[in-house]
């Protein structure tokens, strides 16, 4: 089996579902410890923000390689744009936000529960994020044919 | 069973979530739907109105008939005597028709604009200001020592952003109040003597030069105001220009 698929333009395709899942995935935990506040939920938080953070780095290297791959096109030339920088967001948000996270919920001592709260209604500016990124990148793909054989 | 109803009720909460994110989105691509289609039948009754009023403005004006346009786009070709149309396409933001030699050929079938510049810059533009921008100029070089440059958001002669080619480099950046930055250069390997298309985009922060349709150089920086496109020689031996397109680009956020 190949590494990389003949039909596939390069690894980004391959590996963008990672970080979608695993961030919402992620996200879904910060909310539930909120609520439920138990430990084995805490980390398992802390496990998939950091995967999920990873994964979107090598998401957001490969898009960028994927752009520059692209010939000349200028009907997509602002979509293509758009679509990384919103990725750039994302990946920003979620580094700083797993950082913070896992800075503040392993030093805090009290008011625990209400960090969590307040770190569950930030996580959710994290999900609008990697919907509007995705939203932009299902544009380029369904809208403007970008890696799709003629 | 207190940890599975709170397990039961945090997922209910997310799902719910997740829920309304996917009915909002397929309620505004539903609204967009229906909105872009009743746009297309405006603009098909549009149309009809605009080609009857077109006919009578091109009948009058006939120094922009080698402009064809594209939508907002512009397609441009050199007819006629090249002083003409140089005059009447362009403006020159640095140097002058004093500085360069140029004159009308018929390569291969097709009409090109000769010119042959002194060493010393000069840059000529359209008229029209644009922002985010794709150009592309289908261009040849024969024993060309310089810089040849397609020039984009240019107020002056001090103030443009680039992407210059040379014998062995593409050069992708902008000037400002007469400071040169250069967003990225790479190497190149091409063969004078032959027509290639030169092409930048600006896009909102993301611009990028273009050697035969495949991306050479990539930087960012702040988007400018809106500026003259053209462009821009520094050197000495004859230049052959063909044809400059350019497309206005949407912004997107």
């Amino acid at each position: 089996m190949e590494l990389l698929p003949s039909w596939a333009p390069g690894l980004h395709p391959l590996i963008i579902h990672f970080p979608i899942v695993l961030l919402i995935f992620a996200v879904a935990m910060v909310l539930l410890d909120a609520i439920i506040n138990k430990e084995w939920i805490t980390k398992a938080s802390w496990v998939l923000l950091l995967l999920g953070s990873l994964s979107a780095l090598a998401a957001y290297l490969t898009g960028r390689q994927a752009a520059d791959s692209i010939g000349l096109n200028l009907m997509a030339e602002s979509a293509i744009g758009s679509h990384s920088d919103w990725a750039f967001y994302t990946l920003s948000f979620f580094f700083i936000f797993t950082g913070v996270l896992f800075f503040v919920t392993k030093k805090a001592k009290r008011n625990k529960r209400q960090l969590k709260i307040i770190f569950a209604f930030i996580s959710l500016i994290g999900l609008y994020l990697i919907a509007h990124t995705a939203e932009l990148g299902g544009r380029l793909v369904y809208e403007f044919g970008l890696g799709v054989s003629k | 069973m207190k940890t599975i109803n709170q397990l039961i009720g945090a997922s209910l909460i997310f799902l719910a979530l997740v829920f309304s994110i996917s009915c909002n989105q397929s309620n505004k691509t539903e609204h967009e739907a229906e909105h872009e289609h009743s746009e297309s039948e405006e603009h098909e009754h549009m149309d009809s109105e605009d080609h009857d009023h077109a006919e009578g403005e091109m009948d009058h004006d006939h120094d922009h008939e080698k402009m064809d346009s594209m939508g907002d786009g512009m397609s441009w070709k050199p007819e006629g005597e090249a002083k003409n149309f140089m005059q009447n396409d362009f403006h020159f933001i640095f140097g002058g028709l004093d500085e360069m030699t140029i004159s009308s050929l018929n390569e291969e079938g097709d009409e090109v604009l000769s010119v042959n510049p002194d060493g010393n810059v000069s840059a000529f533009v359209f008229h029209k200001s644009e922002g985010n921008i794709g150009i592309t100029a289908s261009v040849k070089v024969v024993d060309y020592n310089g810089e040849l440059k397609l020039i984009h958001h240019s107020k002056n002669a001090d103030n443009y952003e680039f992407v210059s080619l040379s014998e062995k480099k593409m050069e992708l950046g902008r000037v400002v109040d007469g400071v040169k930055k250069v967003f990225d250069s790479k190497v190149v390997d091409w063969e004078p003597k032959k027509w290639i298309t030169l092409s930048v985009t600006a896009a909102g922060s993301h611009f990028k030069g273009y050697l035969n349709d495949k991306m050479i150089t990539h930087g960012h920086g702040d988007e400018l105001e809106k500026g003259y496109v053209g462009i821009m020689l520094n050197g000495t031996g004859t230049v052959l220009i063909k044809e400059i397109d350019i497309t206005p680009l949407e912004a997107e956020h």
